[in-house]
């Protein structure tokens, strides 16, 4: 196992949200995960979907950069499926755990680069990204990118 | 206008943009491009669109807006008190984002494609909005010219963004008396100006996307109340009859699609229109410009009082309509509609959005040349 | 604190804990406690609320009848939503395609899960009148969307009327508010289709306490129910989410059709 550690440090509020400290800098995440579409904070699933989509789009940019292609933008929409979200809430007769069976990622890049040297930036992001390649053998992972001008 | 043959041919309005053009734009909006240089390019591109539609026999003829975004946020240019905001931009001020993400995701489009002119302060013309478009098709054809302009309905609601337009106006119906005023200075203009056929884009998809509908379900779903439309209905009508007052002399539609963003139907509002029959039969609007070559639209059915601007090709799909099927369809009009009152076209345009144009120029043209065969062989069959 | 009363509901969907959070937070502040437990199907609710391990349940009408059935008349309905009373369910068809239910004979109607009340056997039960055998004079397509949930999801009435539309049914069974939904927003082209029978009306879900639960508690949970009002707008955003507009006193006048309907179909035969 590596010596090299990343941490972070959470400390609850009485509000039932959480502070994240990293460095000089922190952010707040809201309850572990939420069924209503009005909640007004970020869930801890959420927030993991947005360091999933950030991993991609940032990897992807990082690439292109080195390869002096030039992209104007990049969107990521990440979605999870929710096994068995019934047992979370109690439900009586619901059995199972609830967990994440598959995530699926579509990228949006708006770039008039060739398709041949998007294609080459996509693999290598995703052959270098750490979080698609600890994720990878955990969850079904469907990834995939379009050029969206 | 003109007189026209039976059974006019004409688009709905836009043809895919070429790469170059796309380009232009892109640099133009960054400040990387003269307006003079985009100009250049654009003209290029639209004699090339009049010269398919020549070469296709289409009678009434479009520009194939070449010099818009999309149909309606090319607006922004052209009024003080808009901004052409992406979705991206707006996803950070509006509470709502459900919708928004639905629909994105219906799409598979993102967020930073989308542009819409949103409402930002008190709205005025700083330049006619498609009088230029106007001058420039008749000095190059002779041919009756149609100009698409977004309705009012459409213009309104896609540029009240209550968050951003509030301080400026305390609703949308405020908003949309300066919205009515500003297309009927266009109006004005156009007719001046000779345009032949005028057609208001009000399509269906706009509504779904800017309504912001609640997600949130309900105790028991098989008893949940759903919204109700009518008073939208009513407040679109009354905008669309304001814009059109003392203008009867002149040629004007009103086309309604479901979405045209992508080449999978599945994205498609379905339902047909009789819910929106007693609303449209009240639009004192001449002709109704209307998708039937899709499925999700239902049979023909007939508006009493005013002409059928029939679709009859599906510019989504990349297989072209035989003659056979387009004269099928157009039976299908006439078991409703006297020869007189049918005009043929696509149901909705091949580049509604610049960046994701639904097929190529050489399937679009090829389209409009079997709209053209089938038109001929109508009026051999209905001449008198 | 009082001692919180045990409220049972299902849940076909983990959304609908949103509005039961919403109105646990009501109860709340209206000092009269509720805990809410769910349940994946209308049996094991009945089965607690029977036993005694909550209060109240939240029942479908069918769980009412259930509840009932088993418990030999010893619970009570003590309220219900303004839209649970009076329902009926339509018999949909081709315009023009038949003149009277009775032309159903040999023919294919699409029905809801095999549980649903007002998709599946209210209208068995009216085909019955009309002298027609389900499965016999009659062919039944189901579309069993989530069993167990008693119909609470529209899914399998949506999947009846798709087959419907796609030819091969050749009438499906719709209540009255997705009629009046469905063909207001285009789902049903009304111009194509059109009711052919309409059953007698009957009542939906409905809240229900065995009969030895505590008046006291009970009239101060109802005081509390009967104060949301749809004019104030703060109450308005809840009661549209659980869709009513007003709470009502529970009557068992309404489930006439359904007990009838369960009995000739012997819908409980061979359950304990």
């Amino acid at each position: 196992m590596s010596d090299l550690r990343f941490s972070v440090r959470v400390n609850s509020r009485p509000d039932g949200r959480c502070d994240v400290r990293v460095r000089k800098r922190s952010f707040e995440v809201g309850v572990p995960l939420s069924f209503d579409s009005a909640y007004d904070g970020v869930t801890a699933l959420e927030q993991f979907l947005g360091a999933l989509g950030s991993d991609l789009a940032g990897g992807l940019l990082a690439r292109a950069r080195k390869r002096r292609i030039e992209i104007d933008a990049i969107e990521a929409t990440v979605e999870a499926a929710l096994n068995n979200p019934l047992a979370y809430l109690d439900v009586v007769g619901e059995q199972g755990t609830t967990a994440i069976e598959q995530i699926s990622a579509r990228v949006y890049i708006s770039s008039f680069a060739s398709e041949a040297d998007i294609q080459m930036l996509w693999a290598e992001m995703l052959e270098r990204s750490p979080l698609v390649n600890t994720l990878r053998p955990a969850v079904k992972l469907d990834l995939s990118f379009k050029v969206a001008l | 206008m003109s007189r026209l043959p039976l059974f006019p041919v004409t688009m709905v309005g836009s043809w895919p943009r070429p790469a170059e053009l796309l380009r232009a734009q892109k640099a133009k909006r960054a400040g990387k491009l003269s307006a003079a240089e985009f100009d250049r390019l654009a003209d290029a591109a639209v004699l090339e669109v009049l010269r398919l539609q020549d070469e296709a026999g289409v009678d009434v003829v479009t520009d194939g807006e070449q010099r818009r975004d999309n149909f309606y946020s090319f607006a922004a240019d052209k009024l003080s008190g808009v901004k052409l905001m992406t979705l991206a931009e707006m996803l950070d001020i509006i509470e709502d984002k459900a919708g928004f993400e639905q629909i994105l995701k219906t799409l598979d489009v993102p967020a930073y494609s989308l542009s819409n002119p949103t409402c930002v302060g008190r709205i005025e013309r700083k330049a006619p909005l498609a009088l230029d478009e106007l001058r420039f098709l008749r000095r190059h054809t002779s041919k009756p010219v149609k100009i698409p302009l977004p309705g009012p309905y459409l213009l309104t609601r896609a540029m009240f963004v209550k968050e951003a337009s509030r301080p400026t106006y305390a609703s949308k119906e405020e908003l949309s008396v300066d919205v009515v005023r500003v297309l009927r200075a266009e109006m004005a203009d156009l007719v001046r100006d000779g345009a032949d056929f005028i057609q208001f884009d009000e399509p269906v998809l706009t509504e779904v996307v800017f309504s912001g509908g609640k997600t949130r379900t309900f105790m028991c779903a098989s008893l949940a109340a759903g919204g109700d439309p009518k008073v939208e209905l009513e407040f679109a009508v009354t905008l669309m009859n304001q814009v059109l007052e003392g203008f009867e002399q002149v040629q004007t539609g009103l086309h309604i699609c479901r979405g045209n963003w992508s080449q999978d139907e599945s994205t498609l509002l379905r339902g047909n229109y009789a819910p929106l029959k007693p609303w449209l039969e009240r639009l004192k609007v001449k002709q109704l410009v209307l998708e039937y070559a899709t499925e999700p639209a239902g049979d023909v059915m007939r508006f009493e009082g005013q002409q059928l601007g029939l679709g009859c090709v599906n510019p989504r799909t990349p297989r072209v309509e035989s003659e056979e099927e387009i004269l099928a369809q157009a039976q299908r009009a006439l078991e409703h509609y006297e020869p007189g009152q049918i005009w043929l076209n696509p149901d909705c345009g091949f580049g509604t959005f610049s960046n994701s144009p639904v097929n190529s120029g050489n399937v679009a043209a090829a389209k409009m040349k079997a709209l053209a065969g089938a038109a001929r062989r109508l009026r051999q069959r209905h001449q008198a | 604190m009082a001692k919180p009363i045990l409220v049972g509901a299902v849940l076909y969907d983990p959304k609908v804990s949103v509005i039961w959070d919403i109105i646990r937070e009501f109860f709340e502040q209206h000092h009269c406690p509720i805990d809410v437990v769910f349940y994946t199907n209308y049996e094991l609710q009945v089965d607690a609320l029977l036993k005694g391990h909550i209060d109240m349940a939240w029942n479908s009408p069918l769980a009412w009848v259930d509840a009932q059935r088993r418990s030999k008349g010893r619970c009570r309905a003590i309220a219900m939503r303004d839209t649970d009373r009076d329902r009926v369910t339509h018999i949909v068809a081709r315009k023009g395609a038949f003149k009277s239910l009775k032309d159903l004979k040999g023919k294919t109607l699409a029905v809801g899960a095999k549980d649903s009340p007002q998709a599946t056997l209210i209208p068995q039960g009216l085909l019955l009148r009309a002298g027609l055998t389900p499965g016999k004079d009659v062919t039944i397509r189901r579309f069993d969307v989530l069993v167990g949930k008693h119909g609470d999801h529209i899914g399998g009435e949506l999947d009846a009327f798709k087959c419907l539309d796609s030819g091969q049914a050749d009438a499906c069974c719709m209540l009255d508010m997705n009629w009046d939904r469905w063909s207001g927003d285009g789902t049903v082209n009304s111009q194509k289709y059109a009711i052919l029978a309409t059953t007698d009306k009957f009542d939906h879900c409905v809240f229900t306490v065995r009969e030895d639960f505590d008046r006291a508690a009970e009239q101060q949970w109802l005081k509390v129910l009967y104060s949301m009002s749809y004019d104030n707008p703060k109450h308005r955003e809840m009661m549209d989410m659980e869709g009513l507009k007003k709470w009502e006193p529970g009557r068992t006048t309404g489930f006439g059709p359904l007990n009838e309907a369960v009995e000739k179909l012997k819908f409980f035969e061979g359950r304990p």
